[in-house]
């Protein structure tokens, strides 16, 4: 059944959907339809992704290759975009890798924290996409597609899934000080779907969400009589319309407005935490000195324990970027401008934030039924990027064809790796899978056939990994 | 015949190999770890099977019974012997010169040389196949999938969106009815109550003008609710370039309009407005649709072919250059992986839209293979593509670096020569500024010098310009059916040719190629196009088409629940020359327009023919806040106004894009929201929150959602409040300090109506002698369901 056989039918839904963020007017109307979606049996309820914006370097990070460590200087055609070689000159990764754990995984001390719990993650190192540019690429990780107008992997969980509280919105993004990412808003957009799927940004602070609160010269309860106010005539009009439910829902619609204005605040309120935990994420390191763009694990370590926060709440989909602002510059993961100075910025900044973050969803027996996803719109290349460095060695470019992603907690067989670059890590050869391999491996963990998980649009029942076969990797599953 | 033959020979094939058990799991592939079978599946097997097999043999449809798309289907089929190519009946059958066994099937083309070599290789190296994964089956839903090999049946044939429009027959005398009478019988006695007067002209302000009537209009009206008057005001409305601002927004809607590319850069199209202005005049000087068409997709073709120009209808020709901006609104990626693929990418783009907002079909469907469900075919799409070749692409002549230059996207208004003779003089006085250079030698003057010749090169011609196309040269691109989609496999070259399904219809002498696609689009015999058009109309005015589906009349979408009604209606749009005002006139003096929304009909049949409750949309919200308020400016056509953005909405957009939003002057932002930016990386905050459209793809009808998010902009978004506190004072200008009349004042502005008895109690409570509390008023009835509803 399709959303659009329901087009006429008012009683159930018209044009209309929802009341809270999560809409349970759609909801039940798309029943049909997510139900297809919904085949596998899962613990899993939510979703962190930590998006690195900029595009991490996997051959610095987790992909160790010993050859590359040998053979730095050296020089070698290196495909810099699609179809254009250049000759340049191997660059050996200035860290230094060890294994880990019971697996052995192999990451660098970039990661020195994230290094202890290697056993949680499962590695996928021979990822695969189809751009080499920031604005496709973000848009083909987020969206499934390196066209513009897709709905964004949270839409497409929050619509397959609903969310489980209805006083929050059930996809939250959660942007770098340092600016939104390149595209903006269509990152994500719920495309064709209804905008009750769209994610909500939300930021630290008292007004986490856009118009949360009336002006200062308003306080709440002048602004609960206005709603009382409102609320009856509002009820007036919807009496003598008793076939149009959507003016019932609109009533709903403010009282969950009200609510929010507790809830979302509630929800970031970090105070309620023990001492011991804001230590635990970094929230009090003061902001380091050495680099004007550096920010410390502060507000990385901040909104990951509001995603634990979020996640308590029964929010379905939480995005956070580390990276800001526009791509090119050391303010993301863009590592065009020195890799060894990039990387000094924003490693510390999501290390010990990500571990903690790890270790406290384990200790509150959270880590089973969240998906913990990391990962960049693509990699970066072995070879010294030197045009941007004034001819001196240091900066990496962009790599869309082998990169890294990790996963961790629900459904998830920690301790693996999976996949594998060649051996200066530059492109997949073993193993190597498309990015919509990882969207299928994401829906499947969460408990949706990325087959079946459909939507009508345009005469096509449109899917997040598209038309072109996509299989989830059941290797890193457990 | 001759593919049931070969698969009645593959059959019999198989079930001999299978019968020898040929698929021994020991056999199966080398080291899996072995990087090199991993590399050559990848690079050379998966695509071929892809390209050339999968098309038949995936699923569990597959033709023969032999799936490809997984090593379990071919090991169940038994058609590979790994190790040995020699008794694999796969190997076989892509290396036969007999065409009835040869796979593929012609027509397709057999497999080269190279192909046929690696599948030996593969297969002599024992067939690795790393596809670990058994698709699983999706159940079909919805309307029956088409056969595999295209032809148009019967069945096709009869459907009823591709019949000629079958006229109603009247018995005399109903055959002297006015068509508003007729519509009325068509729809038939719905057992609906009529509406008050005064939601009957609340409705028709809304509906088209997307702002509500004064009181004192309801009030003449009520007075006067004769049909004589109603027509009038029915007039005046349409006379009004409101008209045309609420209707052009539709039309935008449509085709996806954005004033900037998208992607990394989001970068500005130049004029984009002037397109923007060019709609909304037409519909507010009733363009003839046909006409309309035409001017979008080739006014310049048109224009030359009636000889217009600089110096002949300047005017008229001007206006079909700016709409050929048409071809220019979709996404453009300046930094594509693949210029080519890009192109395609934004040929489908335009061919998606020109379908569902001209044709009311999927067309974009059949763009890598055959429409699944609709008599179109994969030649069908690059047949009707084929006529817009020679439109120089977006981002084809690049200038600037890092491929992120435009094409000729811009035409300026002037002629040839002037244009030429500009061009001329420029760089005539370049030339001399480089001799200059050269005979100089004092390094201040050099410098002075460069300066000068750096203006000159990037002085901008003084004349007008407008977003548009080009034709790239006198004759048009080759085009292709593509492999799938993929324009690095091209197939059989096509011409410009309408779909097989649709009447192939005479088109004058034209040699434009466009022009000739605009014409058939634009015909009377076109079955499509007035069909479409007019149930979009009824669908603005009564909220449910008479095709639900307003942007798919193929199978998918949803049949008429009135064909003869849209038959009937599409014949006046037709027969009065195309005038979209005809339609709303006959539609809205019709009874059936007059009709109260409650309580609705108990058929679900009939929904089309009630006029339904509907909440007002984005641009209708913020202008009618506007119009109470009495801020309203008279901003009415130019460059696209920025509103201001709140620290927070900046904080949370991309540098790049905050760079690019030139706020404008506080004086101009209170203008109607059709004139307001639409930038795809950042919409109006205030327009994206009411469901605006989603601007990247056709949005034929907006879906309503009602969220906390839109509660919260309408309690709390700073200019509400600013809007609340307009409304106050003028409310206190107008009937001073009685709290009693300014209530009543405040009703008449936001409800037309004076307030109840109880109401006036309830609220005199409220308010008090509070002035806050009198501003907290008009604010609640700016967001109650009353004002944002429209019965």
């Amino acid at each position: 059944m399709r959303a659009e056989d329901h087009r006429l039918d008012r009683r159930r839904f018209c044009t209309s959907s929802g009341a809270g963020f999560g809409s349970l007017a759609l909801l039940s109307m798309l029943r049909d339809q997510r139900l297809q979606g919904a085949t596998h049996p899962t613990k899993a309820k939510s979703v962190i992704f930590l998006f690195m914006f900029g595009g991490p370097s996997q051959v610095d990070l987790f992909d160790y290759k010993p050859e590359l460590q040998k053979r730095d200087g050296q020089t070698t055609q290196n495909e810099f975009r699609r179809g254009t070689k250049t000759q340049a000159v191997l660059q050996a990764s200035r860290r230094t890798f060890a294994q880990h754990g019971e697996s052995g995984l192999w990451c660098s001390d970039a990661f020195p924290n994230i290094s202890k719990h290697m056993d949680k993650l499962a590695l996928v190192k021979s990822l695969t996409s189809d751009s080499f540019a920031h604005g496709s690429a973000l848009l083909q990780i987020n969206c499934g597609r390196i066209i513009q107008g897709h709905p964004s992997l949270g839409s497409w969980i929050t619509y397959g899934l609903g969310s489980e509280n209805q006083n929050l919105p059930g996809y939250v993004v959660m942007l770098d000080p340092r600016g939104g990412p390149t595209s903006g808003a269509p990152n994500w957009s719920s495309g064709y779907m209804p905008a009750a799927y769209q994610g909500t940004l939300m930021r630290p602070g008292s007004q986490p969400i856009l118009n949360l609160k009336p002006p200062s010269n308003i306080d709440s309860p002048a602004q609960r009589s206005e709603i009382d106010l409102l609320n009856e005539l509002n009820r007036n009009y919807a009496h003598k319309r008793a076939d149009y439910s959507e003016l019932d829902a609109r009533i709903a619609s403010y009282e969950l407005a009200f609510q929010l204005q507790m809830a979302a605040p509630e929800a970031m309120d970090l105070s309620q935490e023990t001492a011991e935990t804001i230590e635990m994420y970094g929230i009090n390191e003061p902001k380091p000195q050495w680099h004007p763009l550096a920010l410390g694990p502060s507000t990385f370590g901040r909104q990951c324990l509001i995603a634990r926060r979020l996640v308590e709440r029964g929010v379905r989909f939480i995005q956070i970027y580390s990276g800001g602002g526009n791509a090119g510059g050391q303010n993301t993961w863009d590592g065009h401008h020195g890799i060894e100075e990039n990387l000094s910025l924003h490693c510390p900044e999501v290390d010990r934030p990500i571990a903690a973050l790890l270790t406290d969803l384990q200790q509150r027996g959270l880590l089973e039924s969240t998906l913990i996803v990391w990962g960049g719109e693509f990699g970066r290349m072995p070879v010294s990027e030197t045009f941007n460095t004034g001819g001196k060695p240091g900066g990496r470019d962009h790599n869309p064809k082998g990169f890294t992603y990790w996963l961790a907690g629900a459904g998830v067989k920690g301790g693996t790796s999976y996949g594998q670059t060649d051996e200066l890590g530059e492109a997949a050869v073993e193993n190597p899978r498309h990015l919509r391999d990882l969207h299928a491996t994401i829906l499947q963990l969460m408990g949706l056939d990325h087959r079946r998980l459909t939507y009508f649009h345009g005469g096509l029942d449109e899917k997040l990994t598209g038309v072109l076969d996509a299989s989830a990797i059941h290797e890193i599953m457990a | 015949m001759r593919l049931e033959k070969t698969h009645c020979v593959l059959r019999l094939f198989m079930t001999v190999l299978c019968a020898l058990g040929c698929s021994d799991q020991t056999l199966l592939g080398q080291d899996p770890a072995d990087p090199k079978a991993i590399a050559f599946f990848e690079s050379k097997i998966r695509p071929l099977l892809e390209k050339h097999c999968l098309e038949c043999h995936q699923g569990k449809d597959s033709k023969a019974d032999l799936d490809l798309s997984h090593p379990k289907g071919w090991q169940a089929a038994g058609v590979i012997k790994p190790g040995d190519p020699k008794n694999s009946l796969l190997f076989t059958v892509v290396t036969s010169q007999d065409p009835d066994v040869r796979m593929p099937p012609p027509p397709k083309d057999p497999l080269s040389k190279a192909q046929q070599s690696s599948i030996l290789e593969w297969i002599s190296q024992g067939a690795y196949d790393p596809r670990s994964q058994v698709p699983e089956s999706t159940e079909s839903i919805g309307p029956k999938k088409r056969n595999r090999i295209f032809e148009i049946t019967d069945e096709d044939r009869a459907y009823w969106a591709f019949q000629p429009l079958n006229l109603p027959t009247w018995d005399s005398p109903l055959g002297e009815l006015s068509p508003s009478k007729k519509i009325d019988l068509l729809v038939g006695d719905l057992n609906l109550q009529t509406a008050s007067p005064r939601e009957r002209l609340r409705r028709l302000y809304l509906d088209l003008w997307g702002l509500p009537p004064t009181y004192e209009q309801v009030q003449a009206f009520e007075q006067d609710p004769a049909i004589e008057r109603w027509n009038e005001i029915v007039e005046e409305l349409l006379g009004s370039l409101h008209y045309g601002e609420r209707w052009g927004r539709y039309w935008l809607d449509w085709v996806r309009f954005a004033e900037t590319n998208g992607y990394e850069r989001d970068g500005l199209k130049p004029h984009a407005w002037k397109y923007r202005d060019y709609v909304i005049d037409a519909f507010a000087k009733d363009k003839p649709y046909d006409q309309f068409i035409i001017e979008q997709l080739a006014g310049d073709q048109w224009a030359e072919s009636q000889g217009y120009g600089p110096s002949n209808e300047p005017e008229l020709w001007r206006q079909a250059v700016i709409a050929t901006g048409f071809y220019r609104l979709h996404v453009w990626d300046d930094e594509p992986d693949d210029t080519l693929a890009a192109e395609f990418d934004d040929a489908d783009d335009v061919m998606v839209t020109i379908g569902s907002a001209f044709l009311g079909l999927t067309i974009g469907c059949a763009r890598c293979h055959d429409h699944k469900f609709d008599p179109i075919s994969q030649h069908d799409y690059y047949s009707l593509l084929s006529f817009m070749r020679g439109i120089d692409p977006y981002g084809l002549s690049k200038k600037g670096g890092g491929g992120r230059g435009t094409g000729k996207i811009q035409r300026y208004l002037v002629s040839d020569q002037e244009s030429a003779s500009w061009e001329a003089d420029r760089q005539t006085k370049i030339a001399q500024k480089q001799k200059e250079l050269e005979s100089s030698s004092d390094p201040a003057a050099r410098l002075a010098i460069e300066g000068d010749i750096k203006t000159l090169r990037d002085s901008v011609p003084p004349f007008e310009a407008a977003l548009s196309v080009w034709e790239i040269g006198p004759e048009p691109k080759a085009t292709f059916v593509l492999n799938r989609g993929d324009p690095n496999s091209p197939k059989e070259q096509v011409h410009p040719k309408t779909p097989e399904i649709l009447p192939e219809l005479p088109v004058g002498e034209s040699k434009s190629h466009r022009l000739k696609l605009a014409q058939w689009i634009a015909s009377e015999k076109n079955p499509m196009t007035a069909r479409v058009l007019v149930n979009r109309i009824w669908q603005r005015h009564f909220g449910i088409g008479i095709v639900p589906s307003i942007d798919d009349f193929g199978t998918t979408g949803q049949k008429p629940s009135n064909l003869k009604l849209l038959d009937f209606l599409a014949n006046e749009l037709i027969a009065s020359g195309w005038s979209i005002k005809h339609v709303h006139r006959i539609i809205l003096s019709s009874d059936s327009y007059s009709k109260s929304s409650r309580p609705a009909v108990s058929s679900e049949a009939s929904l089309y023919g009630q006029p339904q409750l509907r909440r007002l949309d984005a641009e209708s919200i913020r202008d009618s806040i506007l119009k109470i308020s009495g801020r309203l400016s008279n901003q009415r056509s130019g460059p696209s106004i920025y509103p201001s953005l709140t620290q927070e909405v900046k904080d949370a957009a991309n540098p790049v894009s905050v760079s690019m939003w030139h706020e404008s002057p506080k004086d101009q932002q209170d203008c109607r929201s059709v004139y307001l930016i639409v930038k795809r990386s950042l919409k109006v905050p205030f327009l994206e929150t009411l469901d605006f459209a989603n601007s990247t793809s056709p949005t034929p009808v907006r879906t309503v959602t009602t969220t906390a998010p839109q509660a919260l902009l309408l309690l709390n978004d700073p200019w509400m409040h600013e809007q609340a506190e307009h409304l106050s004072k003028r409310v206190f200008d107008r009937v001073g300090m009685d709290r009693s009349r300014q209530i009543e004042a405040l009703w008449q502005a936001v409800y037309q109506r004076m307030p109840t008895d109880r109401e006036m109690r309830s609220v005199l409570e409220y308010v008090g002698s509070n002035q806050d509390r009198f501003v907290s008023l008009c604010r609640a009835l700016l967001n109650s369901s009353e004002f944002i509803y429209m019965d």
